[in-house]
């Protein structure tokens, strides 16, 4: 892998705590890293497998981009530029063998639309988890407001002011992505 | 944001409505309320206005897409 050339020569001093933060990294996040890049690269999982590699690799030449918060937010996002970039790669090269997993991405037509709906998937993994779950249910569920409470085990009234909210969320975390709806 | 601009107390308990009105999980009854309050209230307009386009980018990821990210945010670090 060409990047690997750069990351070795940060000098044999920090190899040790090198490898132990990818082998911590790899522990932790390659399997969820793996689910998502699969989700990303429409279901090829060799070139998801070329998207953690790689994402890992990046966090161990750039270390401390994680130092001090959770990596896993980080870790995705750079695994979804990384998708984007490969995307972007393989659509100027339109008859390159194996096209298969392209053909099923959404609108292949429009390349926008498929890197503005990532856009839209990264910005719901940004809210808060049960910001997301009252979308999942009201919207994606479909489930009215006294269902969705049953679903969530809050009051409907916290179904209907959390969904407010989720979408003030969801509109800025939309608005920092450059997406305004 | 325009949340800081009540023309009415009302307005309060209308606006969190907002957000179950756009999605479609509002209930009949209270749609009906949120319908009669609109009618006669700019702010409460302007603030539906500012949500009503969420639904249709929510409908940009496909549904099973957003379980998954409900199944793995359960696992984000603290």
């Amino acid at each position: 892998m060409a990047g690997l050339g750069s990351a070795g020569a940060r000098g044999s001093g920090r190899i040790s705590s090198d490898e132990e933060l990818v082998r911590a990294l790899y522990a932790e996040h390659a399997a969820p890293l793996l689910r998502y890049a699969v989700h990303l690269m429409n279901g090829d999982r060799q070139r998801a497998e070329d998207i953690v590699q790689e994402t890992l690799l990046r966090a161990w030449q750039h270390p401390e981009a994680i130092a001090d918060r959770p990596a896993r937010p980080w870790l995705f996002a750079v695994a979804r530029n990384l998708a984007i970039d490969s995307y972007r790669a393989r659509k100027a090269r339109p008859h390159e063998v194996g096209e298969a997993a392209l053909e099923m991405l959404p609108s292949t037509d429009d390349p926008e639309r498929a890197l503005e709906s990532w856009a839209v998937a990264d910005a719901l993994s940004a809210l808060r988890p049960d910001h997301r779950r009252v979308l999942l249910e009201t919207y994606y569920r479909g489930k009215s407001v006294a269902d969705a409470a049953l679903s969530l085990g809050v009051p409907a009234g916290t179904v209907k002011s959390l969904t407010f909210y989720a979408l003030r969320a969801l509109r800025l975390a939309l608005e920092e992505r450059g997406l305004a709806p | 944001m325009t949340m800081s601009g009540y023309s009415s107390p009302e307005c309060k308990e209308i606006r969190q409505l907002l957000g179950v009105y756009v999605v479609g999980a509002i209930d009949p009854a209270e749609r009906a309320i949120v319908d009669e309050h609109l009618g006669q209230c700019q702010l409460c307009r302007d603030e539906l206005a500012g949500l009503a386009g969420l639904p249709a980018m929510l409908s940009r990821v496909p549904a099973a897409d957003v379980e998954w990210l409900d199944s793995a945010g359960t696992e984000l670090p603290a």
